[in-house]
């Protein structure tokens, strides 16, 4: 898990332009919307990208991935649970 | 009543950042991605969102934060008092760019939202007012040059037939890889110099006031 | 002051060539949007309102324009010289001003030239003059490309030039054709619908697309037979919140519906942006609540002709005149039950009703909003 957690963190930071951010800044149980990284809508449209072009699985609905997202832990989780 | 006047500007062209206050020289960057990161490293602000935004809205953010650098201009002003009026040459082709090349290839196809939002010329409007929490009216005209006519006569009319107290006039461009970006502020002074007073003729000298040979505009010299 | 009378307009879309083809199929209940498989669209099936290309060549080669201008040129050429046809005002004529809007112009150009034309034809500033040159203008036409409020934007620009006195005459046209450049960044926002899109209703899902064109003549001077429809004011607003996602206290469209309305409280319609997307709809619903509008009925024209961005504001504009000389308030295709977070009256039959005083609205990504005001005398 803890590799997946960190090709995690990698990937957001890469995906939403997080300047200037380390892995080890990402706190795997962290909420990633609203407090935290205060990630917004489009950020949340742009991990639906990531999960199918690195992990091919689709999102469909937003709501359905405000939830998945909520912090690295669950959508590990989701990765693990649905590849 | 008070005369409109071009109160202050921001330009940033060449390798200068040229405002009302003072001038800045721009630090050497490899390309014009981590120069853009250099201007606002010059500025010493924090917002994160900048690293969000296409090289276009970065551009025409840059500017804005130049022009309201240490001043409590917009203070004066409600948020719905202020519009912004502005122009380019090259609309978000640049961006218009990075997401075709998304779509390009059926076999690598992931088109970026946070790519597309970018793909019209008038959300650098949006970033702007977001900024500075800006709502007045907004429209984002294309024209091949600096039209400074249509640009005076819009907002006068406006000034006339609105609420508006304050405009920033604005043109950002981005294309072939050359930026170059102006935002004029015009609001009501009591005591206006007559080289500043908001008429066609003015607007227009101080767009090119600092024009050198080497400006150019979709790849033709002005 | 000047007034701003219309005295022509055209639209085009998949329901017909003309103002009349369009809005006798909105009194029919048809709808344009077919959900189908376009390949030059997008790889996946989905809903869209298409002109068909076979009509669109065939009146282009009927005005000798099938070669050296743009589908999206020649729509707009096709729907000017369509409204100008119906007045005898001169477009050459230094008092008279062409304003176009558009979203994205030729953009499908990128993906898709098999006519080879430069490529300073993705300049929408390029297109413009050159439709100017096509109607011998005397000043090269304003373009306005300020997301889905392009259309009432440039209505509102043409208002202003007419009413301190800098036209006489203003030509307003707007168009966008669908592309997959388009098509797909939609469907990265995950916007789409999977069927016709249902405007502020309970299981809505999204926005259908759609292309159009659309002119609107405004002259200083009522030179129409009656009813007369005229501007009586319009304004524009940002949310400064974001820029995809609307205010969820609908700022941008509250100030521009506010500074509209100054005056008038006697709205008999609203013909709001209505792209039925979850957030854009509840949106409108607060902006009407906050302006104590929720009596007025409102619908959306979205869901017979999709969302046809820099065209919609003009074509649905256009609409809300046809509904305004035929008293005729026509039913939100697509609606069933009340779905947003506001109660408001959509118009879910079309119906005979007094109708004078129209409201527009349109929103766009930019946290963009715009509003305008039409009016309608007899005499």
């Amino acid at each position: 898990m803890e590799e997946l957690f960190k090709k995690l963190k990698a990937g957001i930071i890469g995906v939403l332009n997080l300047e200037d951010m380390e892995v080890e800044d990402i706190e795997t149980d962290d909420p990633l919307f609203n407090e935290g990284l205060g990630l917004d809508s489009i950020d949340a449209l742009e991990l639906i990208v990531m999960m199918e072009k690195e992990y091919g699985l689709k999102i469909n609905d937003p709501k359905k991935g405000k939830e998945i997202f909520h912090s690295v832990r669950t959508i590990a989780e989701f990765i693990t649970k649905n590849q | 009543m008070a005369d409109y006047v071009i109160s202050k500007y921001a330009i940033i062209r060449d390798a200068r950042i040229i405002t009302d206050v003072g001038t800045f020289v721009i630090p050497d960057g490899d390309d014009d991605g981590k120069k853009l990161k250099q201007i606002y490293k010059l500025l010493e602000v924090d917002y994160p969102k900048f690293y969000k935004m296409d090289r276009l809205s970065k551009l025409a953010f840059l500017t804005a934060e130049f022009l309201f650098k240490e001043s409590k201009v917009l203070e004066k002003y409600a948020p719905h008092q202020v519009a912004l009026i502005f122009s380019n040459a090259s609309s978000s082709l640049n961006t218009d760019l990075n997401h075709n090349a998304s779509i390009m290839d059926d076999t690598n196809y992931y088109p970026k939202p946070s790519v597309f939002v970018y793909t019209l010329p008038n959300i650098m409007l949006g970033e702007i007012c977001i900024r500075h929490k800006l709502r007045g009216e907004n429209v984002f005209f294309v024209s091949e040059k600096f039209n400074a006519e249509i640009m005076t006569i819009t907002v006068i009319d406006m000034f006339k037939l609105t609420r508006h107290k304050a405009c920033l006039i604005g043109r950002i461009d981005y294309d072939d890889n050359q930026f170059e970006s102006s935002i004029f502020l015009i609001e009501q002074s009591a005591n206006p110099q007559p080289k500043d007073l908001f008429t066609t003729r003015n607007l227009e000298k101080k767009f090119y006031k600092f024009a050198g040979k080497n400006i150019k505009t979709n790849g033709r010299t002005i | 002051m000047n007034i701003s009378h219309i005295v022509s307009d055209n639209v085009i879309t998949s329901l017909g060539w003309s103002t009349d083809d369009n809005f006798k199929n909105l009194a029919n209940g048809n709808s344009g949007i077919k959900v189908g498989h376009y390949p030059y669209l997008s790889p996946v099936k989905f809903p869209a309102s298409l002109i068909k290309k076979a009509e669109i060549s065939a009146k282009a080669t009927a005005l000798d324009i099938d070669r050296d201008y743009t589908i999206f040129e020649q729509l707009l050429i096709i729907s000017i010289s369509e409204s100008l046809s119906k007045t005898s005002i001169d477009i050459k004529s230094p008092k008279t001003c062409l304003i176009l809007s558009t979203t994205k112009g030729n953009i499908d150009l990128l993906k898709n030239n098999p006519q080879g034309f430069n490529k300073d034809r993705l300049h929408l500033w390029k297109s413009a003059q050159l439709i100017g040159d096509f109607f011998r203008t005397s000043e090269i036409p304003l373009l306005i490309s300020n997301a889905c409020v392009s259309g009432v934007l440039a209505l509102n620009t043409a208002d202003r030039l007419i009413k301190l006195g800098r036209c006489d005459h203003v030509v307003v046209a707007g168009c966008d054709v669908l592309s997959e450049f388009i098509v797909s960044g939609f469907q990265s926002f995950l916007s789409l619908s999977e069927d016709i899109c249902r405007p502020f209703d309970q299981d809505r899902t999204g926005l259908s697309l759609g292309e159009g064109a659309a002119s609107i003549i405004l002259s200083n001077r009522r030179i129409t037979d009656s009813p007369f429809i005229e501007i009586v004011s319009g304004a524009s607003s940002n949310d400064a919140n974001h820029i995809s996602g609307p205010s969820k206290t609908a700022e941008g469209l509250y100030i521009s519906i506010k500074n509209t309305l100054e005056e008038v409280r006697d709205i008999d319609f609203i013909s709001a942006h209505g792209t039925a997307t979850l957030f854009n709809d509840d949106m409108e619903s607060v902006a009407i609540d906050r302006t104590f509008l929720n009596h007025v009925p409102v619908n959306s024209f979205k869901g017979y002709i999709g969302h046809t961005l820099g065209a919609a504001g003009l074509i649905e504009s256009i609409f809300c005149f046809e509904s305004m000389r035929k008293n005729k308030l026509i039913n939100t295709f697509g609606f069933k039950s009340h779905g947003t977070v506001k109660k408001i009256n959509v118009i879910d039959e079309t119906k005979t009703a007094e109708v004078n005083h129209v409201l527009k609205t349109a929103s766009g990504f930019g946290g963009t909003n715009a509003a305008i005001l039409f009016k309608k005398t007899d005499g």
